[in-house]
């Protein structure tokens, strides 16, 4: 059973990252353990067609459309996401994190409100976050996972990255460490 | 260039998607920039802060298990090196114990060494017989386990990275970071130098728990400058290794701690590393 413990080898370093990005998504562990699974046995089926590449980024790719299957059943219906709300950045500057990083060290009150930030954010936004600060995925894998154009992928970031540090803006340095 | 370019080439620099060619344009507006200057590392600190506050979900070990039978495949042994280090400990305590050595005999500590020493040379040859990665990864597990195993972790043993740190000089040709970690639960223990292929490099050791995390720091500059990479996470043998590159030097943390524990010291770790701009060189 060669192929078998090659797609073992290949899908075993991934599992926890795939399970990341299902339970982001998500928002719970079962659906999630569900979503991961599934993934897992399709990915498995359809290894042969796998030609190299990276494979965290084509599993991601599997794990991502099985969760949007997922959400777009429990809502029972697609999530109707307006692009050109989306994708219109007014600012041509790409942002990076806004904030002052020694709120989120040891502040338990900073940790709980930006992790509460991340899960309401949009999902397009909440994924592109994910995948780069969490999952550490370039720029090309992320265009290729989410099929959308690296220029569009970088605004979304940019974007996301603004949400994300506004969240954090009312916090005062001088609150006591929790 | 202006400052709002800048800003997004910051932005790229800080994702490691800034083209070598790019770089040094940048480089000179930073020197000139007192303000960008400021942005660009307040940037790289707030990015590995946010990156150590955000959960990494993990499946649960009931999860992991139905999945390692749902799954096709054959199961995985367990990791040699831990199960190796208890026995040496049993073993070394269970010979001391037969030759009727006390606590307070003098014996005692070169039974163990002697001890040690074998299940090092039998510990050794089963990790590179059955060795299928890269020698890098083999060399500082055996480091890391020989270091433990033979109680030789520091030779500078302090909390106080001010100690640390300066005992380096004259000793290695780079200085690495000693990051201050007590506030996040990773004290620093102290350092020594090790020798991995040959080459000298830094070992920082640190704590978390019961758990001991090394860190090997050597110098690399192979790469076009690229800041702020990507690391590189992996397991072998039950440890987990992460790799990444700061300022022309390389850092590997090894610990039998979990991937996301690791992961966390690293950013942690990072985010307390003095940043280092791109090169103007």
């Amino acid at each position: 059973m060669t192929d078998a413990r090659r797609f073992k080898e290949f899908a075993s370093p991934n599992v926890d990252a795939a399970y990341n990005l299902a339970r982001w998504l998500l928002g719970n562990d079962g659906d999630a353990e569900d979503v991961v699974q599934d993934a897992l046995l399709r990915a498995y089926r359809s290894f042969d067609g796998y030609r190299g590449g990276v494979a965290r980024a084509w599993l991601f790719k599997i794990v991502r459309n099985v969760a949007y299957t997922a959400l777009a059943k429990r809502r029972g219906e697609r999530e109707v996401v307006r692009l050109d709300d989306l994708d219109c950045d007014t600012d041509p500057n790409m942002a990076v994190f806004e904030l002052n990083p020694e709120i989120l060290y040891g502040r338990s009150d900073a940790i709980r409100r930006i992790n509460g930030a991340l899960e309401r954010l949009p999902l397009p936004y909440r994924e592109v976050i994910v995948l780069r600060e969490l999952e550490d995925c370039g720029y090309k894998d992320i265009s290729m996972i989410l099929d959308i154009p690296i220029g569009t992928v970088m605004s979304r970031l940019s974007r996301a990255r603004r949400m994300l540090s506004a969240a954090l803006r009312d916090l005062r340095e001088s609150a006591p460490r929790a | 260039m202006d400052c709002n370019e800048a800003t997004s080439l910051i932005t790229l620099y800080i994702d490691a998607e800034l083209d070598a060619k790019r770089e040094p344009a940048l480089s000179a507006h930073l020197r000139v920039c007192p303000a960008c200057s400021v942005a660009f590392s307040r940037a790289g600190s707030a990015r590995d802060a946010l990156r150590a506050a955000l959960t990494r979900h993990r499946p649960s070990v009931n999860f992991q298990e139905r999945l390692a039978q749902a799954l096709p495949g054959p199961e995985e042994k367990s990791s040699l090196p831990g199960s190796a280090i208890r026995i040496r400990k049993s073993v070394a305590n269970a010979v001391a114990q037969w030759l009727g050595l006390g606590r307070r005999s003098g014996l005692r500590p070169l039974v163990s060494l002697f001890v040690a020493c074998l299940l090092t040379a039998a510990l050794t040859y089963a990790l590179t017989v059955s060795w299928n990665r890269p020698p890098e990864d083999a060399a500082i597990v055996t480091a890391h386990v020989r270091a433990i195993g033979e109680g030789r972790l520091t030779l500078v043993s302090s909390s106080d990275r001010h100690t640390v740190k300066p005992w380096f000089a004259g000793k290695l040709d780079f200085a690495p970071q000693v990051g201050d970690l007590s506030d996040d639960a990773f004290p620093l223990a102290g350092g020594r130098i090790e020798t991995l292929h040959s080459q000298q490099v830094a070992a920082l050791v640190y704590r978390r728990r019961q758990h001991i995390i090394q860190v090997f720091v050597w110098p690399d500059d192979s790469h076009p400058k690229r800041g702020f990479e990507r690391s590189f996470e992996r397991t072998t043998r039950g440890f987990s290794l992460v790799t990444w590159r700061h300022g022309g030097l390389a850092y590997t943390a090894i610990s039998d701690l979990n991937p996301p524990e690791l992961a966390l010291f690293r950013d942690h770790f990072r985010a307390k590393s003095v940043p280092s701009g791109p090169r103007s060189e």
